[in-house]
């Protein structure tokens, strides 16, 4: 590729040099010989002229001496082999016109009335020209020649040759400067393009052609030359700094493995918050330990030898003496905690000092290698939350007591209020039952009427009761009957038992497949129970009341579904749907005690499942809960 | 007509003596022009005093001058170079009056022109142009023959001028005075006539008749 110089290209310029010489050389020599060509032209117009004027007034002077016009007038005639002389005439001494000539075929030209001074005159495209007749050294008269001056025809022919040869040049010019131009410039293109391919590719193998002797072939060798040392020298450069490279290499590995080596150390030390200490195999301290003095205080006077021992709490040195007495003994290391005195906090805290003995050649104690940790904050963080575990304990415990105190005081009290409240309902509708067998003659219609509200309100509250003990039996009693659950058999059989007394066909309730659950049976009959029974009491009031019981397996449970469309309720009182005693319609609108779903819940709950309503007033409800799954599909 | 422009022709050879540089050459002419004019008129008074005849005499006064410069003269006529060249004129007045007059101060090829008057009876010895007027026609059968064979340009006016041995012969054309040559009587008196003054006669006369 040869790199793009536009107009600055060593082509471009030869060639505009060449066409600018040749237009230059062109110019000046068509303009020298221009002007050449017109003087000489003009030169030999006048010379011819004046030649002819002396020809014509010698041959005219006999003429005009003896008054011969028809003479002179034939002279004038002999003009017509000269076309270009428009006019001619031949005045006397005194200035009158003696004869005169025309050219045939011209327009008559105005002929001076009186004959000007001796001389030319051009004018235009026109040449007069003067010339006096003399004999005998007289002047006998002038002659008068007019000619066409072809000066400007003249000018623009030879310009036009001029423009001609020009472009003829020029079109040469360029044909022999293409061929210059390949000539000298083929070998300089082919440099560049090999110095190109250098610059780019860094190939100095690459070599220019010599195809001229000239200085462009001395410039490609010199080219060439260069290229071959660059080439050596980038080679020597090129070992050089791979010797360098592998040196290098070399020394920052070693460098490298110094360097972790020295960081490992030092985190090793760093590691170590502890102390270091060394003592002799009489348990001596006998070089300076500056970790220990930094820690203790003490000076090295102060610890040398046994002074150890008074750094540390009183009670405790004596335990440390008789641990390391039987390390000695049986050679292994040391490990005993103890209270070491800090000197920058002023206390004694807890160290935990270990010890390991250097042995000798001869398996013989020569030293001791130990370390002494600071575990105080973590002895007493353990303290506290020793303590603070214990303290917790002590109040969850009494707690518990306290609330199982709490609840058995309720349970027994609510079963022994439902349990005491039944002898008097017994009592009430037993005496009512009697009073309307027995009486029934002497009651008028009102008291008849009185009678039977007194009854159905006793037998409301005796299930009432019956509710509330069945609940309160539920929180003592524990779940023991874990049986696996045909859950569809007891749906269908409970739902036969409430449609037993409503009128067939009105009520749609469709048990789907169910999946099987693990529990008590009787417990989650009374699931179904109040779940259906629910769903059946709200949807009652609907003209084709519906329910829908669906079930299946979910992430390992069995969920169950009981869906009606029934009056429904609003999601803000979802919460309060389970709780005793909570109704969300009075007891005119639809009966029922109030502690139904209460019992799914705790049933459902008992189990290790959970219980949820979801509904839209006026839109029916959906109460879902989930059980432990049966072993298989039932 | 002819014979003012005949005039003019005189008054053209007078006015030839300004002889001057190129440069003051057309100050001269303007100058002569003014002269010429006022002479025109003066000429014309004179002329109106003048018969045709003599106006013919004056024009060929005038050319008898002019004749000196197309005739070659045998060397020994003329003894230096400065020797003057002698017109004899026998008969004719007015015309040997006028001559004198043109030729007073004038040269003719670098000679002085001196005119002398040929009486009856004289001989004609020492002229080299000798005009016979047609008055002394009579004489004409006398003095040619003395002058042939000698270098004398003779001229004469009448009608059988040549024929008679005369070298050249005014006529009277148009109106116009011009002149016939005969080559033979110039031959015959080792007179060699100009070309150009042969172009402009009328004849020219080869051969003796």
């Amino acid at each position: 590729m040869t790199p793009n110089f536009g107009l600055r290209s060593v082509r471009h310029k030869l060639f505009a040099g060449v066409l600018v010489t040749s237009l230059a050389a062109l110019l000046v020599t068509g303009v020298a010989m221009l002007i050449y060509d017109l003087r000489s032209y003009h030169t030999a117009q006048v010379n011819d002229l004046t030649t002819q004027a002396e020809l014509i007034g010698r041959a005219s002077a006999a003429a005009l001496q003896f008054d011969d016009r028809k003479f002179a007038a034939d002279n004038l005639n002999l003009l017509k082999v000269r076309p270009k002389i428009r006019a001619a005439a031949i005045y006397n001494a005194k200035g009158g016109l003696f004869a005169s000539y025309l050219r045939p075929g011209a327009q008559s030209e105005d002929l001076p009335a009186l004959p000007d001074s001796e001389g030319v005159r051009v004018t235009g495209e026109r040449l007069d020209l003067y010339r006096r007749i003399v004999g005998n050294n007289e002047i006998l008269g002038t002659v008068y020649l007019r000619s066409d001056y072809e000066f400007y025809e003249r000018l623009w022919n030879y310009l036009g040759i001029v423009l001609g040869v020009s472009v003829l040049a020029l079109a040469v010019s360029m044909l022999l400067s293409g061929w210059l131009q390949a000539s000298v410039t083929r070998p300089i293109l082919e440099v560049t393009g090999v110095a190109r391919h250098v610059v780019e590719r860094r190939d100095f193998s690459l070599r220019a052609k010599k195809t001229t002797e000239d200085e462009i072939g001395y410039l490609v060798d010199a080219f060439n030359d260069m290229l071959a040392e660059i080439a050596r020298q980038t080679e020597a450069l090129k070992t050089s700094n791979q010797a360098l490279e592998r040196q290098i290499a070399e020394r920052s590995e070693a460098e490298r493995a110094l360097r972790d080596s020295e960081r490992r150390n030092r985190t090793l030390v760093d590691a170590i918050t502890s102390v270091v200490w060394t003592a002799d195999h009489q348990k001596a301290f006998t070089t300076t330990q500056p970790a220990w003095g930094a820690y203790t205080g003490q000076t090295e006077d102060e610890y040398r030898g046994a002074g150890w021992r008074r750094a540390f709490h009183a009670e405790d040195p004596d335990a440390l003496e008789s641990h390391w007495a039987e390390a000695a003994t049986a050679k292994i290391p040391l490990e005993c905690e103890a209270r070491l005195w800090h000197a920058a906090s002023s206390e004694y805290r807890f160290v935990s000092v270990r010890a390991a003995p250097v042995l000798g050649a001869k398996d013989e104690i020569v030293e001791w290698i130990g370390t002494v940790t600071d575990i105080d904050d973590r002895k007493r963080a353990e303290e506290e939350i020793r303590r603070l575990n214990a303290e917790l304990e002590g109040r969850v415990r009494e707690r518990t007591a306290q609330l199982e105190a709490t609840n058995k005081e309720l349970e027994s009290f609510s079963y022994s209020v439902s349990h005491d409240l039944r002898a008097p309902l017994r009592a009430i509708d037993g005496y009512s039952q009697m009073l309307e067998e027995d009486y029934r003659d002497r009651l008028d219609d009102e008291g008849k009427r009185l009678l039977t509200v007194v009854r159905h309100e006793s037998g409301k509250m005796g299930r009432l009761i019956d509710d509330l003990l069945a609940f309160s039996r539920l929180g003592r009693n524990p779940i023991n009957a874990m049986a696996e659950i045909d859950m569809t058999a007891l749906a269908k059989d409970v739902a036969q038992e409430l449609l037993r007394d409503d009128t067939p066909d009105r009520v749609r309730l469709d048990v789907w497949r169910l999946p099987p659950a693990q529990g008590d049976k009787s417990l989650l009959r009374q699931v179904w129970m109040n779940l259906l029974g629910n769903a059946l009491k709200y949807a009652g009031s609907r003209p084709r009341p519906e329910i829908f019981v669906t079930g299946e397996i979910t992430n390992g449970e069995a969920v169950y579904r009981v869906a009606d469309n029934g009056v429904g309720f609003d999601m803000k009182y979802a919460g309060k749907l389970f709780g005793v005693f909570q109704r969300l319609h009075s007891t005119e609108e639809f009966a029922g005690t109030g502690v139904g779903l209460a019992i799914v819940q705790r049933v459902v709950t008992r189990h290790g499942g959970s219980v949820r309503a979801d509904g839209k007033v006026g839109e029916g409800a959906t109460f879902t809960f989930t059980l432990p799954a049966g072993k298989h599909d039932g | 007509m002819a014979f003012l422009t005949s005039m003019e022709r005189i008054t053209d050879d007078r006015s030839a003596r300004y002889r001057a540089s190129t440069a003051s050459i057309w100050i001269a002419v303007a100058r002569f022009a003014l002269l010429a004019l006022c002479t025109l008129c003066a000429g014309a008074s004179v002329a109106a005093d003048e018969s045709p005849q003599d106006i013919e005499q004056r024009v060929k006064a005038a050319f008898l001058f002019k004749f000196g410069g197309y005739v070659e003269w045998p060397e020994r006529v003329f003894p230096r170079n400065d020797s003057p060249l002698v017109i004899g004129v026998a008969g004719a007045d007015v015309l040997a009056e006028e001559l004198s007059r043109i030729a007073s101060g004038r040269t003719m090829n670098g000679r002085p022109v001196t005119v002398r008057r040929i009486r009856s009876g004289e001989p004609v010895t020492g002229v080299h142009v000798l005009f016979i007027s047609r008055s002394e026609a009579g004489r004409l059968g006398e003095l040619l023959p003395t002058t042939q064979g000698q270098p004398v340009l003779t001229v004469t006016e009448t009608e059988k001028g040549l024929a008679q041995g005369s070298v050249i012969n005014f006529v009277v054309a148009d109106n116009r005075v011009r002149f016939e040559v005969s080559l033979a009587a110039a031959n015959r008196n080792g007179l060699r006539i100009g070309a150009p003054l042969l172009a402009v006669a009328q004849r020219v006369q080869e051969k003796a008749q």
